[in-house]
């Protein structure tokens, strides 16, 4: 997939480096990371705790700042850009799930599913605006505070504040994390077909083999490197794949 | 549990941070105020010591005939030579000393008066008697003699040998300064300064050449009891002779009265300011308590008892406490220290020599400080006993916005019972009871008044975009933490409003009702000396003047009360002053006859009785009342009136010393500086306006007013560290939420503004209350005034001072918001994502 010139390239991490600590005691999360994301397609990170998953996924997506190295969305390079400009790029382009569903508390599933455009100051796209909220089949629970609805909606809502905007990106930290198995395969089918019907592109950070097999392509990392990647992925084959990890 | 309880508070130390401000500050103003006030006090108290130290025997006017102030007047009863002399006489009396003192002032090379305002002093020769101190030179002992005390010398630059001009009641007279002097540890007696003055020249320029003295004190060997009794029997009518030692007590606690009346009033609104940090104190141990509501649950869990829980949180708050109130009486005598220092630098002084580290008021400190936490903590260290096992398990701390409804209708009652007993009530239990029952259902229904409140700033809110609203959302989403807040805002504001509309009602009312009462344009008035022909004929040259008309006053007894009485051109008088009569007529006045001032009194005299009047010497004469004159400002002045023959016939002929002036309506600015520089070149004469008491009496309310509502900050304060407080816990709290806000786009300065948006609101909330409930109980009680008296006020209300309160409010909002809303954006926006 790094050397896919055809694909266009959705965002990308060149010799990406995050160190906590200086001297003796320097942690390098991230020991020169470089990679491409591909667009309209599913990439999902994987590696053992402590491998730099979450802190790759950070980094590009403007959440962390890299310590050398650069990061791109697109053709931005986000490592010059100032906070606000951050900001404004987070909000314009980019969109975000959590495993905490992360949901202001009060406002209702509506304007939480709005507030990205809420925030820009722009209007949905009603057609899509349906066609998303039928999609995560949260028709007649829109009007209720997150305090009202069940953790798989609540996680719904999120992905449907992700995807409504129809930000260049969609970075997912642990989508099903916190959900049971039969909701969590209801998320990640509703960010799959995302891919293939709208040509969404997601990048996901998991330890789920069952997750991650629902990627175009699963990278490995380890030790803050990537070590391995995986084209087609299998639960089996990423459960095998993570095994060796741990031996 | 203790170590528990100690462990909690260093962590939780930045927590903390603002409760420990609440109480330092309101801990530390106290104990400033007590030492402050002690200070004064002692160095009140010492001067008596330092001036009445040996004397035995004081002969002072007898306090049982005073009259009341309305008819007070300059004119005192005075102890002639004659009297002294018998008094010295006496057996074991070793010597005296007699008090007299005059206006006296410098005239400049340029003809200027200058120190126009000192008070001249006789200079007692009795050493052991004397209070004062030369410092450099010499004693006045002979003609042309003077001493300056060293504040006047310093500030005038006089140095001993100089000559210079000295303004009497006999006129500018040239003198020699032999000698600077001072009084114990400060400089001179007097307040505007001491010049001292020889026996040659004291009584021809400060008594209009009378040998007599307003006081005299004597000194012996033998028992104070004795003497008095001895003196008891030559002491001169309208005088007592009182032991040294009752003397001084009596001089002692009227000068400690004052310092002790400033220190009671400043450690009240030290109290109040600390009931108000009490707010600050709860929400911040209800704030901390649901935070800690896992770990308070893992406590219970493995088998931490409800009382064992409470008795953490409230050792905490003991903690604090303690620890608040001794940085608390640190601050304050630091604040003391500061003080004293910033008074020197700009050239003042406290009084006193020292500050002395007062037990009682480190232990007031310390006590108040402590218990103020102490009591404010009890109500979450009930929620704490009260927490569960099966907390731990659950989720983050769930912020409930559910209010009861009893609560609601309990305030509702409370309000409405207030009311009714400030409309209604008959007496002071009443209407005060009906106050506290108002201001309790207020307190009470605030989280509702908070709720209402927020809803309906919604819309104007929400016209800020996303931010707006959320802010509305986030202020109810705990209404009763909002409500305390904006609550101990409540209190100042309220006060501040009850304090500007009520006082300035009762301001108004009484400066009305004391103009009317007074129609002479000026009064002027000569202290020792007298207004004579040549000053009439000055003042009648200014322009505008209309009328000068002088008359002879002489205070008296009459029917055994001290009275002035007057005599001049009683028609002259009627004329232009306010002089009304109420029963008889002023024409009927003759030879040993007199119109008696109406003092109200239900024995006094009717038209046709006789009232016996007797002089300072003892003459007396018995006078027919022919007329009863109306009480006024003006007839207070003159007293009762008597015709010339009459007056020369108990007084001897003397000058006037009393003028009233009649000025042109409409007469500018320029005539009043005119009789008053004429005035000037004359110490022994005051010119008081017509109007002078109810300015005077104006000033004072607006003094009081200022005042109350300058003290009133200190708890305004303690609520802004209340607002910053909430402010900054609830951002720490709502982290996570708003780590995702700025994830998701949600600009810094959008989400600072959100912050500030909430405090705002906060402080409006309570500001707006505050100034709705003063105007409703002020202008209540003025009501009340009206339905139980015979006065009618009529509540003004300060529009002008009711707006700046406001926007002082959304200031103060704004302030408060200035460190919660950097903080909200300075937090890593990864705190959203870290699962907690």
């Amino acid at each position: 997939m790094t050397t896919a010139e055809a694909t266009r390239v959705a965002a990308r991490a060149v010799e990406a480096r995050k160190t906590y600590g200086t001297g003796e005691a320097a942690v390098h999360a991230l020991a020169g990371v470089t990679v491409d994301f591909p667009q309209a397609e599913f990439t999902a990170i994987m590696g053992p705790s402590g491998s730099g998953k979450s802190t790759l996924m950070q980094c590009v997506a403007g959440l962390d700042r890299l310590t050398s190295g650069s990061a791109f969305i697109g053709e931005t390079d986000i490592s010059e850009l100032s906070k606000n400009d951050l900001t404004l790029l987070r909000r314009d382009r980019l969109g975000f799930i959590f495993q905490q569903y992360n949901l202001i508390p009060s406002l209702t599933a509506r304007e939480n599913i709005l507030l990205p455009l809420t925030l820009a100051g722009t209007k949905a796209d009603q057609e899509w605006f349906d066609t998303v909220v039928s999609t995560v089949n949260l028709g007649d629970r829109l009007g209720n505070l997150p305090s009202q609805l069940s953790g798989g909606q609540q996680q719904r809502v999120a992905v449907a504040r992700a995807l409504v905007p129809r930000p260049d990106i969609i970075f997912a930290d642990e989508p099903t994390g916190a959900l049971d198995s039969r909701t969590g395969i209801e998320i990640l089918t509703f960010m799959r077909r995302a891919v293939d019907d709208t040509g969404q592109t997601i990048v996901m950070v998991t330890h789920d083999p069952h997750a991650a097999s629902y990627a175009n392509e699963v990278l490995f990392l380890e030790d803050g490197q990537i070590v391995d990647s995986m084209e087609a992925p299998t639960a089996d084959r990423v459960l095998d794949r993570m095994k060796r990890f741990e031996g | 549990m203790l170590t528990l309880v100690l462990s909690s508070v260093r962590h939780n130390l930045g927590r903390y941070l603002a409760t420990l401000v609440a109480i330092i500050t309101g801990v530390g103003f106290y104990t400033a105020v007590g030492f402050i006030s002690d200070r004064v006090i002692d160095s009140f108290e010492g001067d008596v010591d330092t001036q009445y130290g040996a004397v035995s025997v004081a002969v002072i006017p007898d306090d049982s005939l005073e009259v009341d102030n309305a008819t007070a007047t300059d004119g005192q009863l005075r102890v002639p030579q004659r009297a002294v002399d018998a008094l010295l006489d006496l057996p074991g009396i070793d010597g005296g000393a007699g008090i007299v003192t005059g206006t006296v002032g410098f005239l400049g090379d340029d003809g200027a008066a200058f120190a126009s305002n000192t008070t001249g002093r006789l200079w007692v020769t009795d050493e052991e008697l004397n209070p004062l101190t030369v410092e450099d030179g010499e004693a006045p002992t002979g003609t042309g003699e003077i001493a300056v005390d060293q504040g006047l010398a310093e500030d005038e630059g006089f140095a001993v040998g100089d000559e210079v001009t000295l303004l009497t009641l006999a006129g500018p007279e040239p003198v020699t300064i032999v000698g600077i002097t001072s009084f114990g540890n400060s400089d001179a007696i007097d307040s505007s300064g001491t010049v001292s003055i020889s026996p040659d020249d004291a009584f021809d320029w400060l008594n209009d050449g009378h040998t007599s003295y307003e006081t005299y004190y004597l000194r012996g060997s033998d028992a104070e009891a004795d003497l008095v009794d001895e003196a008891q029997d030559v002491v001169p009518a309208g005088f007592q002779a009182q032991s040294g030692d009752d003397f001084r007590a009596d001089q002692r606690q009227s000068a400690g009265s004052f310092g002790k009346v400033l220190k009671q009033g400043l450690q009240a609104f030290a109290i109040l300011a600390l009931l108000v940090g009490g707010f600050v104190i709860y929400n911040t141990f209800s704030v901390i308590v649901a935070q800690r509501l896992r770990e308070l649950a893992v406590l219970a869990a493995i088998g931490a008892t409800p009382r064992q829980l409470k008795r953490s949180l409230r050792t905490e708050g003991l903690v604090i406490g303690v620890v608040g109130s001794v940085l608390g009486v640190v601050a304050g005598f630091a604040l003391t220290l500061l003080l004293d220092l910033a008074l020197r630098i700009t050239g003042g002084s406290l009084p006193g020599s020292a500050t002395t580290i007062g037990v009682a008021n480190v232990l007031g400190g310390l006590l108040l400080g402590t218990i103020i936490t102490v009591l404010s903590v009890m109500i979450p260290a009930r929620r704490a006993a009260r927490t569960e096992p099966i907390e731990a398990m659950r989720d983050a701390a769930v912020e409930s916005n559910v209010l009861s409804r009893t609560r609601g209708l309990i305030a509702l009652a409370l309000v409405l019972l207030g009311l009714a007993g400030m409309a209604f009530g008959g007496g002071l239990w009443t209407i005060g009871g009906g106050i506290l029952a108002f201001m309790a259902g207020l307190f009470v229904g605030a989280p509702h008044l908070a709720k209402g409140g927020a809803r309906l700033a919604r819309p104007l809110l929400s016209r800020f975009g996303l931010e707006g609203r959320l802010a509305v959302d986030n202020s109810i989403r705990n209404p009763k933490r909002t409500a305390t807040t904006s609550n101990a805002l409540l209190i100042g504001v309220f006060l501040v409003t009850l304090v500007g509309v009520a006082g300035t009602s009762m301001k108004d009312f009484a400066v009305g009702e004391i103009n009317k009462l007074q129609s002479a344009d000026y009064i002027v008035t000569s202290t020792g000396g007298s207004v004579d022909d040549d000053l009439i004929a000055q003042f009648e040259e200014v322009p505008d003047v209309e009328q000068v008309v002088p008359f002879r006053r002489e205070p008296v007894l009459v029917g055994g009360e001290v009275m002035p009485i007057s005599s001049g051109d009683v028609d002259a008088i009627a004329d232009v002053s306010d002089i009304k009569v109420e029963v008889g007529s002023l024409d009927d006045l003759g030879p040993g006859t007199i119109a008696l001032l109406d003092l109200g009194q239900a024995d006094a005299p009717w038209v046709g009785d006789t009232v016996s009047v007797e002089d300072t010497d003892g003459q007396r004469s018995d006078l027919t009342v022919v007329a009863l004159l109306e009480p006024s400002l003006d007839a207070a002045q003159a007293g009762s009136i008597v015709d010339q023959a009459t007056f020369e016939d108990l007084v001897g002929d003397v000058a006037p010393t009393v003028a009233f002036i009649d000025v042109a309506s409409g007469a500018q600015s320029e005539t009043k500086r005119d009789i008053e520089d004429i005035a000037d070149l004359r110490p022994d004469i005051t010119v008081q306006p017509g109007n002078a008491i109810g300015q005077l009496v104006g000033t004072i309310f607006d003094f009081i007013i200022k005042a109350v509502t300058g003290l009133l900050l200190m708890s305004v304060i303690i609520a802004l560290i209340g607002i910053i407080n909430t402010m900054s816990l609830s951002i720490l709290e709502r982290r996570r939420e708003l780590g995702l806000l700025r994830i998701i786009g949600m600009t810094d300065a959008k989400v600072r503004r959100m912050v500030t948006l909430e405090s705002v609101l906060i402080s409006l909330l309570g500001t707006l209350s505050g100034l709705i409930a003063g105007l409703v109980v002020s202008v209540l009680l003025v009501l009340s005034i009206n339905r139980l008296s015979t006065a009618s006020v009529t509540p003004s209300i300060p529009v002008l001072e009711l707006v700046l309160i406001l926007v002082a409010g959304v200031l103060l909002g704004v302030l408060a918001a200035l460190v919660p809303a950097r903080r909200s954006t300075k937090l890593a926006v990864l705190d959203a994502v870290a699962a907690t």
